[in-house]
């Protein structure tokens, strides 16, 4: 198994105050789909942006794609975070002056490595073949602010998983569901990242879509730092 | 990074009311710069236009600024006369081509009424090479004849054949001393000039020693048998003196010598001033008020910039969720301070396009109103290439004030990571 995330002793703290997070020993292989949950507050969200590469942890050692993190310069993170990784936040995930369309291209549009080889129709194409998929292919013409929350949260994960990234991180993106349209959201997003190869790191405080995911950490039990 | 401005100008126009008020103040500051420079411009040039191929002014000795003023500006007093003698006795110089007299001191409702005989409408040149033409009427030739500048004849309602009366000295409105007895007659009309001659009248030299001819130490004779207007005729008067006089000289080089000549004149002191060394000399006066016009604008403009700094970086709180959305999908500080500069540019750029456009509006509405009233013709000419370069230097400077929000939006996202606020 080829290790995605591979975290070792890893410190975070804002300022000079004691640990938020400090986590010995933390894998996640290639194509794992991991359930993280744990009370709010605990520093999921604080996790997330540092295996992002948004914020910058000092000590101990967390290697990304086989790249380590601690001390890399932002500009190696930010592109790595561009081109290989999605993100999902919990609302509000599209710009809201750009229509569907172009909120799904942006990250292919910021990061030319995201786009692989493809060239501009081939981009669509396959944005089209994913919108579908996540049926949302009648409303790409449509303003971010135009469409339902379930819509934006599909919308989301059409961005995320676009250029096939290997990494797909989403931040409670149900809690704004009602519990249908939250099962029918995992299924879109599971048979989409299955058919990618997509790494997923999927956070929750919602215990009943534990069920659905093959490997569940509660921070709690791996965070050190007591908070 | 066309990119990026294709998403800064969809971020710009989701705010459209900021927008388009930043650009509008952008261009309001742009255009009042360009339209001083404009208004600067089209005096300088109504203003060193106003008499040409004149190789000499000459008058009472004393300040040549002062000369100039009241000879060809048709402003202020002269402080002495000249006598005749003199005035002859330069007029048969054989360096001089030609030779213009003036007499001053009368006015008709503010408007000045210069005396001068037939050479003003033969040799007097102005904008290079126009010369003076009548729309209406011919050279005043009798005693009483009076032509009267264009604007002058439509401001105070005059066609051909009305009396006027001319007031003694310079005054606004009606004066102490009123020529009520001897009353002119319109005989011409001249066409628009551009000049002060538009708003003067023009006698004859014999007009002028004729309304004084009674007089005494500048007042009317108390004894008043002499003045009877009718029995003075053209040959009997004798012209004593005149207020200042133009030289035509036949060349460029003798005019030197004749000034030299006229400014050792021993019997009477007199001074020549070439026209161009004068007008320039004034001119330098004047630019300290187009300097501080200037500055003014300069900082008219830098203010404009900086609202617009303020409106980009106000409007930083309200985009913090946009920003951690670029940030999540991979822009990092470069795109995030790029889209910034970007919006800076789009705004100051739109606000150039505008002010441009806002300056050569404003000018052709005005145009025929400085004309008419300020004598100032203000050409619709392209910009220069200085103009062009303070465009640029404004969109550079734009693009540069614009870090400090770009810097603030990066460190909100270093702040924010990815929570999002909203």
């Amino acid at each position: 198994m080829n290790p995605i995330i591979k975290l070792k002793n890893l410190k975070y703290s804002y300022k000079k105050e004691k640990n938020i997070l400090d986590i010995s020993d933390f894998t996640v292989n290639e194509g794992e789909k991991i359930f993280l949950y744990g009370p709010s507050g605990c520093g999921k969200t604080t996790l997330l942006s540092i295996l992002a590469g948004i914020i910058p942890a000092k000590e101990g050692s967390l290697k990304i794609f086989g790249t380590e993190f601690i001390g890399a310069k932002n500009s190696l993170k930010d592109s790595i975070r561009g081109s290989q990784m999605g993100y999902i936040f919990q609302m509000f995930n599209l710009i809201p002056y750009l229509n569907v369309l172009d909120n799904i291209l942006l990250p292919c549009k910021l990061n030319f490595k995201r786009r692989e080889d493809m060239d501009k129709k081939s981009l669509i194409i396959k944005c089209k073949e994913i919108s579908k998929a996540l049926n949302i292919d009648n409303i790409l013409t449509k303003k971010a602010n135009e469409i339902s929350v379930g819509q934006q949260q599909r919308v989301a994960a059409a961005r995320a998983l676009l250029g096939s990234p290997k990494l797909i991180i989403a931040d409670e993106p149900t809690s704004s569901l009602d519990s249908d349209a939250r099962e029918l959201f995992l299924e879109n997003l599971f048979s989409q990242c299955e058919a990618q190869k997509t790494t997923l790191i999927f956070v929750s405080h919602d215990k009943s879509l534990m069920k659905f995911f093959p490997r569940h950490i509660a921070l709690p039990d791996i965070n050190r730092a007591k908070l | 990074m066309i990119y990026l401005f294709k998403i800064a100008s969809q971020s710009l126009w989701n705010r459209k009311i900021s927008t388009l008020l930043t650009i509008f103040s952008i261009a309001m500051s742009i255009m009042l710069f360009l339209g001083v420079e404009r208004v600067r411009q089209g005096a300088k040039e109504s203003f060193s236009n106003t008499i040409s191929k004149t190789d000499l002014v000459v008058g009472a000795r004393g300040s040549e600024i002062q000369l100039l003023l009241y000879t060809v500006f048709h402003m202020g007093n002269a402080t002495n006369n000249i006598s005749w003698h003199t005035y002859n006795h330069f007029k048969n110089n054989s360096d001089v081509a030609w030779t213009i007299p003036f007499s001053l001191g009368d006015s008709y409702n503010g408007h000045r009424v210069i005396a001068t005989d037939q050479n003003f409408y033969l040799h007097y040149q102005f904008f290079g090479n126009k010369k003076i033409e009548f729309k209406e009427g011919n050279t005043p030739n009798d005693i009483y004849d009076v032509a009267l500048g264009a604007e002058m004849a439509t401001k105070e309602n005059l066609k051909l054949g009305d009396n006027i009366a001319l007031t003694h000295g310079i005054s606004e409105g009606l004066g102490i001393l009123i020529h009520k007895d001897k009353p002119f007659t319109v005989t011409a009309i001249l066409k628009e000039t551009g000049t002060p001659i538009d708003r003067a009248a023009f006698i004859t030299l014999e007009g002028m020693e004729a309304i004084h001819i009674d007089w005494q130490n500048g007042v009317p004779a108390i004894n008043k048998k002499n003045a009877n207007t009718q029995k003075i005729k053209k040959e009997d008067i004798k012209i004593e003196q005149i207020t200042s006089f133009l030289i035509g000289a036949n060349s460029r080089i003798s005019s030197l010598s004749l000034q030299r000549e006229i400014n050792n004149y021993k019997k009477e002191p007199i001074m020549g001033v070439i026209p161009g060394v004068a007008l320039s000399q004034l001119w330098e006066t004047v630019s300290y008020a187009e300097t501080a016009l200037q500055i003014v604008s300069i900082f008219v403009v830098i203010i404009g910039l900086i609202g617009m700094m303020v409106s980009l970086y106000t409007s930083l709180e309200s985009r913090r969720r946009e920003m951690a959305i670029l940030r999540a999908i991979g822009a990092g500080r470069i795109v995030i301070v790029h889209l910034l500069v970007a919006e800076a540019i789009f705004l100051s750029f739109s606000g150039c396009l505008f002010g441009v456009f806002f300056c050569y509006f404003f000018v052709a509405c005005i145009q025929s109103l400085l004309l008419q009233n300020l004598g100032i013709l203000i050409s619709l000419t392209a910009l220069s290439f200085h103009e062009y370069l303070y465009l640029i230097f404004v969109v550079i400077l734009s693009a540069l004030i614009s870090h400090i929000p770009a810097i603030k939006a990066y460190r909100n996202s270093l702040i924010d990571g990815l929570s999002i606020r909203t």
